[in-house]
Formats: structure tokens, C-alpha cells, sequence
């Protein structure tokens, strides 16, 4: 009777943790269409690409060793932690040549060339150029490297590049199809990038919770009221107090619970949604469009690829099969 | 941001040699706790034979937007760093603006810039009012080949 019981046990422990297991395994390694990673690839380089081009106004400004970032400053608040910032050893007479390769390598990466090699280039450029400027960063920053790590990880010149373009030349010549190649580490990139999105919101709104302000509501007419950020006049919501109480109680509700909501199929659409309204309005009322288109990008990680593939089909890609 | 657990502060050194390693040490705190005051910075430049020159950033004038966001940033940002840092960093700021308008010596404020509540502005308030701002010395610098600061800062 009691090895009966303890069979059943066993049985039924070995049933879970296999379950378990599988459930991991198909979750991070089921083979994904690689366009999605090629699209947010698009995205952020021509992101990347204006970034760098901006920084070209003020280069000499913020980038030389004397500029309004002292070189021997920030290495001294940067001794003793792990930084990657080629910055550092770039003497000032050079810096102008660093830049233009920074420049270039990004519009390759944003053209999709020699993908392999310039997204890793990019993830370094990008952390590079904010670690050598810590006091100018602020969320584009983070984002832009965030998106630019996976796109490293991942296969995201597999689409929408030129490095697909000539693959499926070569193919054509040896009479082959062109078919997009799942792959698993397009999947482990998607993912991974899911999952940062999620502790990105979990963060933003917890963090939001320590503020008295977020919870009086008062939080979002002091960020709407803010003369620096403001680009369009948003004070007549003084009159209607409710309206940014309401704002900031839905954000509060929106980033907590967009860790555990997005990942329903049914909500995820409105969670993106209210994500995307959110984003929007932070690029046309704080004119920080850079930041909040940034964020949506990597929203398509959530996105249904087959979908995306034939809108992208109908208006200019060629039909194509996965294998 | 503190309150922090000791348990959380050893998972955070656990991993924080990854984290700076691939920029990823960032605590989302986008408007958290609070979004308050902006923080402008004040340059009162002095030129010889001229009327000193008055010049804050970030300037709205800065085009294109995220050009200002940086110098915003560059003012913003620098009360959260480490004050020797700050010590070496404002009269970098100094010279590289009074070098703009040949000064000789620099004046840097720091000016905190507190959002109009709902009733000033229903009273008829404007977000700009003189009365939201509010300035507090940094420093005065010569302008020399060390711009060391003239007077005191802080």
C-alpha cells in the first residue's frame, strides 16, 4: 500500500519536474522567426544612427578630455567598476575619426551589413558613448543599450538586412529557396528582451511607490507643470484636477502589473496599447520623443511575427516560406 | 534607492560586475519617488570692458530636442553625483561657457525650478513666475589655464 503511494508520488513528481522542463525549454529555445529581431534592428539603428548624428553637433563639447566632462572626473568616479568605454582611449585629435567609424558602423547596422560583426560593434559604441557622458544619460540611454545587447545576442540580420538580401542571392544562383531559418537564439534574444521590458515597468511603477505624489496623484501634474520638459502648454488641466490624478494612478496600475498582464494573450494587446499611448504622450508633451519611441520598439518583441511578416509581405517583401 | 535590505544590497553586489559590464546597472527610476524641481544651472560671466553675460541651461533655444535633453541632463543630473565630482565638474561647465563669451570669471548657480501647483495656476500663476525659481551659489571661477574656483563653492 505505502509503495503503491510512494510509486504514485514519484510518478507524479517525475511528471511535473519533466513538464517543467519542457515548458523551460519551449519557452526559450522554440525556434522564432527572426524578422521581429530584424525589424527592432531597423528601428534602433535609425535610432542609434540620429543619436550619434546629434552627438555630432556638440562633439568636442561633451567628448574631449577637457570638455564638459572631464576625462580624469570620470574616471575617478568610474574607478573601481567594470566599464567598457572606448572613449577612454581615444586621444582628442583622434576623436572626430572615432566618431565618423561610430557613425558609419551604425548606418551598416541599421542597412543590416555584416550583422554578426556591427551589432556587436553597436552594443559596444552605444555603452561606450553613454559611460564616457555619465551626467548627460538619461532613459534613452538605458534603453538604446538594452535594445542593442539583444539585437548582439540574436540573429537580427537574419531580415530586413542586406546580409539576407545577398544570402538569398547566393540561393538563387544555386537554385535553392529563400526561406527565413528559424532560429532558437531568435528566440532566447526575443525573450530575453521581454523579460528586461517587464523589469524595466516593475521597476519604473515600484520605485513610483515610494513617492508620496504617486499616491496623492499629484505626480503626473507636477511632471505635466514641469516648464523644462513641457513642449505643448498642458496647465488647463488645472481645471480639471482629476485628469492628471487619474493619469498617474493608471500609470502606477499600468507599469505593476504589466510584468504578469502582458504575458495573457487576450490582455496583451491592451497592455501594449496603453504602453504605447503612454510612450507617445512622453515624446509630444516632454519632447522626448527619442526615449519613448525607443521604448515601443522593443514591444515587437511581443509581437506575432507571422503577422508582422505579411504585413511587411504585402507592401514590400517577397513571399516567402519558413523552414 | 534606499530603503534598501542588506539581503537585496548583496544580491546587488552579486551582480553588479555584469551590470556595469554591459550598462545594464540602472534602476529605472523614470519620475520616482517624485518628480519635483528641475535643477537649472546659472552663469553670471564677467568680460572685461563688457556687462557680465547671463546664460542658464538648459536653453530652450538648444535645437535639436534631444541636444537640450543633454545639456538639461548635464544640469539635472549632477546634484546626484559625488561632490568631488561636482567639484571638478562645475568649473569644467564654467569654462567651457565662459570660453564662449571670453569671461573672465564665471559665476555658477545651481537654480532649483519648482513646478506651479494646480491652485497658483488656477489663480492665475504661470509655470515661469520668478517666484518658482530659486538659486544657490556653486562657485565663482577665474577663468586661468586651472580655473580653480575664486571663492569658496558651497
Amino acid at each position: 500500500m505505502f509503495a503503491v503511494l510512494f510509486r504514485s508520488v514519484v510518478s507524479s513528481l517525475r511528471n511535473t519536474i519533466f513538464a517543467a522542463v519542457e515548458a523551460w525549454q519551449s519557452f526559450w529555445f522554440t525556434p522564432a522567426d527572426p524578422f521581429l529581431l530584424g525589424l527592432i534592428r531597423v528601428l534602433t539603428g535609425w535610432m542609434l544612427t540620429y543619436n550619434l548624428a546629434v552627438w555630432s553637433l556638440d562633439l568636442e563639447a561633451f567628448f574631449s578630455a577637457d570638455g564638459l566632462q572631464p576625462l580624469a572626473a570620470v574616471n575617478e568616479f568610474q574607478s573601481g567598476r567594470w566599464i567598457i568605454c572606448f572613449w577612454k582611449w581615444v586621444p582628442d585629435n583622434w576623436m572626430w575619426t572615432a566618431h565618423w567609424t561610430c557613425l558609419a558602423i551604425a548606418v551598416l547596422f541599421l542597412l543590416g551589413v555584416a550583422t554578426r560583426v556591427t551589432s556587436i560593434l553597436v552594443f559596444l559604441i552605444t555603452i561606450s558613448y553613454s559611460q564616457r557622458v555619465p551626467v548627460a544619460n538619461f532613459g534613452l540611454d538605458q534603453v538604446l543599450g538594452m535594445l542593442c545587447l539583444y539585437l548582439a545576442i540574436g540573429p537580427s540580420g537574419a531580415a530586413l538586412s542586406l546580409d539576407a538580401w545577398f544570402r538569398k542571392k547566393r540561393l538563387a544562383r544555386k537554385g535553392l529557396p529563400a526561406a527565413p531559418v528559424l532560429s532558437s537564439s531568435a528566440r532566447v534574444a526575443l525573450r530575453l528582451l521581454q523579460l528586461h521590458l517587464c523589469a524595466v515597468y516593475f521597476w519604473a511603477g515600484f520605485s513610483k511607490l515610494k513617492g508620496p505624489t504617486w499616491w496623492t496623484g499629484e505626480a503626473m501634474w507636477n511632471v505635466l507643470a514641469n516648464a523644462e520638459y513641457q513642449t505643448i502648454d498642458l496647465t488647463w488641466m488645472a481645471w480639471i484636477p482629476w485628469l492628471p490624478f487619474l493619469i498617474a494612478h493608471i500609470t502606477i496600475a499600468w507599469e505593476i502589473s504589466f510584468i504578469s498582464l502582458v504575458w495573457n494573450p487576450r490582455l496583451r494587446p491592451l497592455i501594449l496599447t496603453i504602453g504605447m499611448l503612454m510612450h507617445l504622450g512622453i515624446g509630444a508633451f516632454l519632447g522626448m520623443w527619442t526615449f519613448g519611441l525607443s521604448m515601443t520598439f522593443g514591444y515587437l518583441a511581443f509581437a506575432d511575427s507571422a503577422a508582422w511578416r505579411r504585413r511587411a509581405e504585402l507592401f514590400f517583401l517577397p513571399r516567402s516560406k519558413s523552414v | 534607492m534606499p530603503p534598501v535590505s542588506p539581503l537585496l544590497l548583496d544580491g546587488q553586489r552579486l551582480s553588479a560586475r555584469y551590470n556595469e559590464l554591459m550598462f545594464l546597472d540602472h534602476g529605472y527610476h523614470f519620475f520616482a519617488p517624485d518628480p519635483g524641481a528641475s535643477t537649472l544651472t546659472s552663469f553670471t560671466m564677467q568680460r572685461a570692458g563688457d556687462v557680465p553675460l547671463v546664460r542658464r541651461i538648459p536653453d530652450i533655444e538648444i535645437r535639436p530636442r534631444l541636444l537640450y535633453h543633454r545639456y538639461f541632463m548635464l544640469s539635472e543630473n549632477i546634484a546626484g553625483f559625488p561632490q568631488t565630482f561636482q567639484d571638478t565638474v562645475y568649473p569644467a561647465y564654467a569654462r567651457y561657457f565662459g570660453d564662449q563669451c571670453n569671461a573672465t570669471t564665471v559665476a555658477v548657480s545651481r537654480v532649483l525650478h519648482e513646478p506651479s501647483g494646480i491652485i497658483r495656476i488656477q489663480a492665475g500663476g504661470q509655470l515661469d513666475d520668478a517666484e518658482t525659481f530659486s538659486e544657490e551659489p556653486v562657485g565663482i571661477y577665474q577663468l586661468d589655464a586651472t580655473t580653480e574656483p575664486r571663492e569658496g563653492s558651497h
